[in-house]
């Protein structure tokens, strides 16, 4: 069926023949001009049907005139012909066509901000922020960031907000606040003990509630009473007990062994500040840049993505507009003596243990214990003295 | 001349064993059950109805009679006609 394949784009036509033998017409068009016909049906004695492509269809004009036969059109089939028709309905098809981009850039421009669970002035400041972020009523949904950005910069900005949460629904910005409220101090009024959670050496008491049972320079083990929540009160002449919640604050030296080791080899990375952007319309099957063609010549750099999904309304289309931002970046290698080696390790050691133990901490001394160096690594083993807080409170059970 | 290569065309068919639709002009018909029949290197169009198709060859006529019969495609000297198809004859000058 080599003749009917590709007719749908070069279009095709149905002709009835009425005359004597009408079939003998197809033999002529095929003698004369070597015209294809397909699907020929006869119909009764002198109507007969075939199937022709569009351009034949002129030069069989001329063919005809010398004949009898009388031939008219009937199905027109084919791309030509539809698209024929579409040009007929240009203005239509146009208007659907710029409606439905209409709607679709609709789509992605912000209409509302709405903010709730926060007082007026709090919002105030979420809207300024909002504003400094280029977040605002008819701004473009694609160009700001990702909801969790929105609310990393607005606690950031907004101290009095404990919690902020951003949702992008539709075509409206959603914003729930949580506001921070100074909580009033809970007394404690269980009795209780406090005890050590730690070994260490006591270098300050001080003592608001209960009775001291250690002081100053006396060496604790874990779980040791420090306070005592049984006051006995000597001035009664019964000896009476009384129960409390004992409170106090015992600062002790406290010992920690800690093994690290640091690479003699150090590599650093150094973002230059260089960078370009390159932002794309990604379809899902092909990408289009749509600016920043340049290539960066860049030794080393690292590449940031930033994907926003554009809306049909409120759905996801499969299209986005991709930012690729390359930051220019230098590498540094460089080889490091035992001594700096030993030196970043305290600090790391360090950081580790003020983020371990609270900031509050204060580090009193540092001693190195032992030292390796192997495989391109020092292996150090250190003892850092700490002097923390180490009340640990113990509830006074009835009847003890 | 011309007499002396036809008679010499068949012994050619023969001794060569070459293919016999090539060498001698005479139709090539194909024939998938009774639903097809494939017709190559016909002479021409000579009666067609919905019952029955006659073409000219280079000796005589092909008649092939049925039901139904539509000429799916038409080429120079090519025709597929589909349909029932009951009998096929030929017929000789």
């Amino acid at each position: 069926m080599k003749s009917v394949q590709g007719s749908f784009f070069t279009g095709s036509v149905t002709v009835v023949v009425k005359g004597e033998h009408p079939e003998l017409f197809f033999q002529l068009c095929m003698d004369e001009l070597g015209i294809v016909v397909w699907d020929i049906e006869k119909k009764t004695d002198d109507l007969c049907k075939g199937n022709m492509r569009l351009r034949d269809i002129k030069r069989l004009r001329a063919l005809r005139r010398g004949t009898s036969y009388k031939i008219t059109f009937e199905d027109k089939r084919g791309y030509p012909f539809i698209w024929r028709r579409w040009l007929k309905r240009k203005h239509i098809v146009l208007a659907t066509i710029l409606s439905f981009l209409l709607i679709y850039a609709l789509s992605n421009i912000i209409w509302s901000i709405q903010i709730n669970g926060v007082s007026s002035d709090i919002e105030k400041k979420i809207i300024q922020t909002l504003e400094d972020e280029d977040i605002k009523k008819g701004s473009w949904m694609f160009s700001i960031g990702s909801s969790s950005d929105i609310q990393h910069t607005i606690t950031q900005e907004i101290p009095e907000l404990l919690w902020v949460g951003v949702e992008k629904r539709g075509t409206s910005f959603l914003l729930e606040g949580v506001e921070k409220k100074q909580v009033d101090k809970i007394e404690h009024h269980e009795p209780r003990n406090l005890i050590a959670s730690k070994h260490g050496v006591i270098t300050y008491m001080h003592v608001s509630k209960g009775q001291p049972v250690v002081g100053v320079n006396d060496t604790v083990k874990k779980g040791d009473p420090l306070v005592l929540g049984t006051v006995e009160r000597a001035d009664e002449e019964d000896e009476e007990k009384t129960v409390v919640a004992a409170e106090g604050e015992v600062i002790a030296e406290t010992w920690y062994e800690v093994d690290v080791s640091i690479p003699l080899q150090q590599q650093t990375e150094k973002v230059t500040g260089n960078h370009t952007h390159k932002w794309s319309l990604d379809l899902s099957f092909a990408e289009i840049p749509i600016w920043g063609w340049k290539e960066p010549d860049y030794d080393d750099q690292f590449l940031e993505k930033d994907v926003q999904p554009l809306y049909f309304l409120q759905w996801k289309t499969p299209f986005s507009i991709k930012k690729k931002t390359s930051h220019e970046q230098n590498i540094d290698h460089k080889e490091i003596s035992k001594e700096e080696a030993i030196d970043i390790g305290l600090k790391q050691v360090q950081k580790d243990l003020k983020l371990k133990l609270g900031p509050d901490i204060v580090i009193k001394d540092d001693n190195v214990l032992h030292e390796t160096v192997e495989n391109g690594k020092v292996n150090v083993q250190m003892l850092i003295i700490v002097e923390e807080d180490i009340v640990e409170t113990e509830p006074l059970l009835e009847g003890d | 001349m011309k007499k002396w290569l036809q008679r010499l065309q068949p012994l050619f068919v023969k001794k060569l064993s070459l293919p016999a639709d090539l060498i001698l002009e005479v139709p090539r018909i194909t024939v998938v059950g009774q639903l097809h029949v494939y017709i190559e290197n016909h002479r021409g169009l000579r009666t067609y109805t919905d019952q029955e198709l006659t073409l000219d060859s280079t000796d005589g006529m092909i008649q092939i009679t049925g039901k139904e019969f539509v000429i799916k495609m038409m080429l120079p000297e090519e025709i597929l006609l589909e349909g029932t198809i009951e009998d096929i004859t030929f017929l000789t000058k």
